[in-house]
């Protein structure tokens, strides 16, 4: 069962981020919190909590509101479905030889789907997106993957680095971002919360 | 690194007199200055206060304030320091407290509190997440101090750690002169009565809601490993072999009173014996197995150690009683001070009581013993003491005591005015049967004839309460140039180790961080505190701090009336005792004042008027505190009332 730190609970005291085997806690500045998916579930740190801040189930975090949305100018649209199978989060939906339909309420505002048109049938709203790729400061990153997980196009890549328990130190390798594949959609940066993407 | 961070101190401003709250920022290079806590306190009141102002004047503030690391993740990272003219010695009060409520004020998005004027009626303020309200608090009066933390909670419907307070009890409402102010049902602060300003201005309590929100840093990743680094220094020892943190972090300090009987600074029966073969009956480990005791592990913000505990007892004539787990200092006071050999069930109820009364159990329990010892020698009657029989132990006695103190009922109305003030009001020989020190303070609970370096800590201090760390078992040459600890009374090695270590208690209190953290490496404390402001602070700028605050507290005091005269200790601290197991080699007027000469000298201080030289203060960046001090006609202070 996954778990989370109630951060109205945690105490910042840090005795589950060094408890933890496997390292899948991460201090924030002033909380700690569960990374689930280093999470291994064997409950070290309900039992060394002396708040009770473990909690099962997983934390709400809040997303990122979108930049931007895309909708459909159905005068262009020939319905070929080549947008529609693009899109990272199903947001885009219809049929074929028919104007396609995006449900801005799950768009993401990658603009994958506006890369893949042909008819020039897709146009923003909000933010444009930015010509130069983002990158990520290697001194700021903390390689927690967010920025990853959340790439639509893959562009991201890191490998979550071992634990050196003897120092009591994790080392990070810091994540970076191939320039070739970057949208500069913005995403990542939206994600990162320790502000290490530029 | 965030390279736009910058540190600037956010102000909350409360008015109690017109009800007005605003806000404001300290810039960047008066934050790096004064640190923070003691540091931002201290030089407030120095700005805004007019001289001679006297602790019960509605000019007199009241101010929280919190250091650069409070309520970050840093180990013990709890600590508010409250700052104001405190009523025991008309000059400064700064107090430090743990707990939580420093953290949610982080957190609520202020480092520095300020609590100016009177207000007409009983208030409290309501720190919320959209909101920040003075409210109506006639309702909570007459509750103690846990009392008036659970209606509040209830109240607001912030039960548990959705939210902290910090509140004044009975004796703060009843302007006892030693009340404290208490925050999450175990932390106080109360050197030099804090809690009676408070009461003075009519504000009960000041609830925050706890906000599930990070703190801005500069740099977090540096923060995470500067951090873990200061933990595990601070976990080791000395190169003398000392604990750095006496222990703490296993067992509190309440398992140190074995340590203390052996070191001979168990103070026992008022002073007149030496040596308590009882204190195994009150040392941690035993109480712990006492199965009539409850104890459950109640933390400060971020600290892991294995220090403050909530306690309740659960049989006998105290059953239900709640409280917190006395410390080193409320088990001392009420077992070997007030001589107290074998009833451990009421020592506890007694520290307890104090606790919730909310007054400060240094000067309350000093001032029980001395009661004590009047009862003993017929010099107070049971008449006098509104039948209470005030027999050396007698734990059910000193209970009813204090409930008269804090209520100012009878003889309380006495007793309030602390120690000294009490000695002097009683006569008939109470003031050379006081402990005290001449500012107007009770000293901590220790034995300070044990090692003649505690003398100069307490009569010389400027805020109430330790200004000097224990020079005894210090060692660090690294960054104080100590290699050995200093001979118990040894004079030369005495004074010279305090000028070198004069800073360490201002930074103490300064970094926002509990002082049991603090006796690390200072590498690490300044690398911390330049991974959360973005500084590139040196350990020689942060000793440079440290002095310039022990100057300008000082000048605080003198600008307020006190003189050269009015630093000491009283006799009993000179007295040989009359019976026990060691006789200490007692330190005369004459060799405490030599100490204090020779320390003045070493921090540049003018050793007839105990006064930092122009030429001091300019070295210390305090130029305009130098000009203020040239251009005050010390004469004129001297006419003004300086005792309220």
């Amino acid at each position: 069962m996954a778990q989370y730190i109630d951060g109205k609970a945690c105490i910042a005291c840090g005795e589950c981020w060094r408890r933890c085997p496997v390292g899948a806690i991460t201090a924030g500045t002033s909380r700690f919190a569960i990374l689930a998916e280093r999470c291994i579930d064997c409950g070290i740190c309900g039992e060394t909590c002396p708040e009770g801040a473990v909690r099962p189930g997983e934390e709400v975090r809040p997303v990122p509101a979108p930049r931007r949305t895309y909708r459909v100018l159905e005068e262009a649209c020939i319905g070929c479905s080549l947008c529609a199978r693009a899109c990272p989060a199903g947001a885009i939906t219809g049929q074929l030889k028919k104007p396609y339909h995006i449900d801005e309420g799950r768009c993401l505002g990658c603009g994958l789907c506006a890369s893949k048109c042909r008819k020039n049938a897709l146009a923003p709203a909000g933010a444009p997106m930015r010509e130069e790729p983002y990158f990520i400061d290697i001194d700021a990153c903390v390689s927690c993957g967010l920025c990853a997980r959340h790439c639509p196009a893959g562009a991201i890549t890191g490998v979550e680095p071992p634990l050196n328990y003897e120092l009591r130190e994790i080392v990070k390798t810091p994540f970076s971002i191939d320039p070739a594949k970057c949208l500069g959609c913005g995403i990542c940066q939206d994600w990162c919360r320790v502000g290490a993407v530029r | 690194m965030d390279q736009q961070y910058i540190y600037e101190p956010r102000v909350l401003r409360v008015d109690l007199a017109t009800g007005t709250i605003t806000r404001e920022k300290k810039d960047a290079g008066w934050a790096r200055k004064y640190l923070g806590g003691m540091g931002f306190g201290t030089r407030i009141l120095w700005e805004e206060l007019p001289p001679e102002t006297a602790w019960n004047a509605p000019e007199n503030e009241l101010i929280f304030s919190l250091g650069a690391l409070t309520g970050t993740t840093t180990c013990g990272s709890g600590l508010c320091c409250v700052n104001t003219i405190g009523p025991l010695t008309n000059g400064l009060c700064s107090a430090q407290t743990l707990g939580h409520w420093g953290s949610c004020l982080r957190r609520a998005g202020y480092d520095i509190l300020i609590i100016q004027g009177k207000a007409q009626r009983w208030q409290y303020l309501f720190i919320g997440e959209s909101a920040v309200e003075l409210r109506p608090a006639e309702h909570l009066l007459g509750k103690d101090c846990w009392e008036t933390e659970d209606a509040l909670k209830e109240e607001l419907g912030l039960p548990g750690r959705a939210s902290s307070v910090a509140c004044v009890g009975p004796a703060g409402e009843n302007l006892v002169r030693f009340a404290g102010i208490l925050n999450d049902k175990g932390h106080i602060a109360a050197s030099n009565g804090p809690g009676c300003v408070m009461g003075d201005k009519k504000l009960k309590a000041i609830a925050i809601q706890r906000r599930d929100v990070e703190v801005a840093v500069a740099d977090p990743l540096a923060l995470d490993r500067a951090k873990e680094a200061w933990f595990q220094n601070a976990n080791e020892t000395t190169a003398s072999g000392r604990s750095k943190t006496s222990g703490v972090r296993y067992v509190g300090t309440l398992g140190s009173l074995n340590m203390m009987n052996m070191a001979h600074l168990l103070p026992v029966k008022n002073y007149t014996e030496t040596g308590f073969p009882a204190c195994g009956n009150f040392n941690r480990d035993q109480l712990e197995k006492d199965e009539r005791f409850r104890w459950v592990r109640t933390a400060c913000w971020a600290c892991p150690w294995n220090h403050c505990h909530s306690l309740e007892i659960l049989e006998g004539k105290y059953k239900g009683m709640t409280g917190d787990e006395p410390e080193y200092e409320g088990m001392s006071a009420m077992s070997a001070l007030i001589g107290n050999f074998d009833d451990t069930a009421g020592g506890l109820a007694l520290s307890i009581t104090i606790d919730r009364l909310g007054m400060d159990l240094k000067e309350g329990g000093f001032l029980l013993a001395m009661v004590y010892e009047l009862y003993e020698e017929g010099i107070l009657t049971k008449e006098e003491l509104g039948g209470i029989e005030m027999d050396w132990g007698s734990c059910d006695a000193g209970i009813a005591l204090l409930h008269k103190v804090a209520r100012r009922e009878g003889i309380g109305d006495i007793l309030a005015g602390g120690v000294k003030r009490a000695a002097e009001a009683i006569g008939r020989g109470a003031p050379d049967r006081g402990v005290y020190t001449k500012q107007g303070f009770a000293p901590h609970i220790h034995d300070q004839r044990a090692q003649w370096s505690r003398l100069p800590g307490f009569g010389m201090s400027d805020y109430g309460s330790n200004l000097m760390n224990p020079v005894e078992g210090f060692v660090d040459k690294e960054n104080f140039g100590i290699e050995k600890p200093a001979k118990a009374f040894d004079l030369e090695e005495i004074t010279d180790h305090y000028v070198r270590i004069a800073c360490h208690r201002p930074v103490d209190d300064s970094t926002g961080v509990c002082m049991f953290y603090t006796q690390a490496d200072w590498r690490c404390v300044v690398d911390t505190l330049n991974a959360v402001t973005g500084w590139d602070m040196t350990v020689e700028e942060a000793k440079r701090f440290g002095y310039r605050m022990v100057s300008l507290m000082r000048c605080l005091n003198l600008r307020n009336g006190l003189r050269a005269h009015d630093y000491g200790v009283s006799k009993r601290m000179m007295s040989p005792p009359k019976a026990g197991q060691w006789s200490p080699p007692i330190a005369d007027e004459a060799t405490v004042q030599e100490m204090f000469r020779r320390i003045g000298a070493g921090l540049g201080w003018k050793p007839e008027t105990a006064r930092p030289t122009g030429e001091t203060l300019r070295g210390l960046d305090l130029a305009d505190v130098a000009e203020e001090m040239e251009g005050l006609d010390l004469a004129k202070v001297d006419q003004a009332v300086r005792k309220a």
